[in-house]
């Protein structure tokens, strides 16, 4: 059993840190990431995501919880996939980008959770208001580049964006692929 | 409870509902009151329809960070102080000066001027001066035209200007929209009642209601798409523009026909802006 997590958090900590020092930011391939979303109602979704955010990465090799990542998204590069919602989901109905333009992600603690998986918890900042989240992610390294892709749900009225209850669901889906190169 | 539902409620029913129960008992009581007292009731009742809307809106606050929601203040002022004065002091010089510096008190109040909106502003003076002046014309031909047999249909001018604000918001800005239409719906309440009793002092709403047409479409542009400019003067001065015609066709046209030319004219306004919305898309919530 130890052995096994020992395993474990020696593959999340290569994941992170690869063949770089202990703590070395990591580089995001900017091309093959994304953050994406799905909102939906009874009867519908939509999707939509960021064009611009910054990663800042760093592993610990030695100790995986004590490796960090940084997301700082540009809220004002919100897409989706309708030009009217686009113009509505930016203002203060949903993300009022003008009053908050940066949504940020800071994660506290990274948890082994599985082979190949961990749950980074932190806090998401979004529309001033930081609520923590719990982020499970699979862990995919490769020769040239290793992945971390994300997919949860997260209740958008914790951070106050409660336009539309009733009819647009309160859980958004998120699709999160970071790929950083080696 | 439902979303439409619930938009139903809080931006139609309960506005229209609060300002109607005002406008009866004043319509009760205004052989027994002074008329700037049933006046100062009918004003007050449009303004907490809007703001039981307003309540169930938005999240309330003293001073918003999101302007257009502290035009309650300026419009609470506007409506104690030229509300009741339509009644007795309709071609008082000062008036005319009050409703104006109202208008650059509500201009300076929710036209925004802070750092978050730097890219707004070489359009901020256009619409400053744009809401001073459209509210202050406005207000001076809408009183003259309900002074001039037009108090049984004019102050449907204003609801057809509000109407027309209403599509431009809710093409981009669903809360927005739903509080236009809580005014909207006090304004309809005002302008129903008024068919049915004449003496009924419509006219002391209008400086309120004009001041709601000029800010409420400098929003719909802020935060919404950029709109032509003839389309945004159409609007503003819509109510100007039908006052003025009405003025024209008066010694010539009867009084229904008067009527019909208004009607023509603010529904035609509303047919270019729905026109507009269609060619623009829809948000396919």
């Amino acid at each position: 059993m130890l052995l096994r997590k020992m395993m474990l958090a020696s593959l999340v900590a290569f994941s992170f840190g690869l063949v770089a020092q202990a703590a070395d930011p990591l580089k995001l391939d900017k091309e093959k990431s994304k953050i994406t979303f799905v909102g939906s109602k009874t009867d519908g979704k939509h999707s939509g995501g960021f064009k611009e955010f910054a990663v800042d990465a760093k592993a610990d090799m030695e100790d995986p919880s004590k490796s960090s990542i940084t997301i700082d998204i540009n809220a004002d590069s919100l897409f989706s996939d309708d030009e009217k919602l686009t113009g509505h989901l930016k203002n203060p109905d949903f993300f009022d980008v003008r009053k908050y333009p940066k949504i940020k992600f800071v994660s506290t603690k990274i948890e082994v959770a599985g082979e190949a998986e961990a749950t980074i918890v932190g806090k998401l900042k979004l529309l001033d208001k930081e609520v923590e989240v719990k982020v499970p992610c699979k862990v995919e390294a490769s020769d040239s580049s290793i992945v971390l892709n994300a997919k949860f749900k997260i209740d958008r009225t914790l951070w106050g964006m409660k336009y539309g209850e009733g009819k647009i669901n309160k859980d958004v889906e998120i699709d999160a692929v970071l790929n950083f190169k080696k | 409870m439902a979303f439409e539902l619930k938009v139903l409620l809080e931006s139609a029913l309960i506005p229209a509902s609060v300002t109607l129960a005002f406008a009866v008992v004043a319509w009760l009581l205004e052989a027994r009151l002074p008329a700037t007292f049933i006046a100062g009731m009918v004003v007050v009742g449009w303004w907490l329809g809007l703001m039981a809307g307003h309540t169930g809106i938005v999240p309330w606050a003293w001073w918003s960070d999101e302007h257009w929601q502290r035009l309650p203040f300026p419009l609470l002022i506007t409506g104690l102080l030229l509300g009741p004065s339509a009644a007795c002091c309709k071609n008082a010089p000062w008036r005319l000066l009050a409703m104006g510096s109202l208008a650059c008190l509500t201009g300076w109040i929710v036209i925004p001027h802070d750092e978050a909106w730097k890219d707004m502003w070489p359009e901020q003076s256009a619409w400053m001066a744009l809401l001073v002046s459209s509210s202050l014309w406005n207000h001076w031909s809408m009183e003259d035209l309900l002074d001039r047999q037009g108090s049984r249909w004019g102050i449907w001018i204003l609801v057809s200007a509000l109407a027309a604000v209403l599509i431009l918001a809710a093409a981009s800005y669903a809360t927005m929209a739903q509080w236009v239409l809580a005014a909207l719906s006090a304004t309809f309440a005002i302008a129903f009642l008024g068919i049915f009793r004449l003496s009924l002092p419509v006219k002391a709403i209008t400086p309120c209601v004009c001041l709601v047409i000029a800010s409420m479409l400098a929003w719909s542009r802020f935060r919404g798409e950029l709109k032509p400019m003839w389309l945004y003067a159409a609007i503003l001065f819509s109510p100007t523009i039908i006052a003025l015609a009405d003025r024209l066709a008066e010694k010539r046209v009867p009084y229904w026909g008067r009527v019909a030319l208004a009607a023509t004219l603010a529904s035609s306004l509303l047919v270019i802006v729905i026109i507009d919305a269609m060619g623009s898309g829809h948000e396919d919530w």
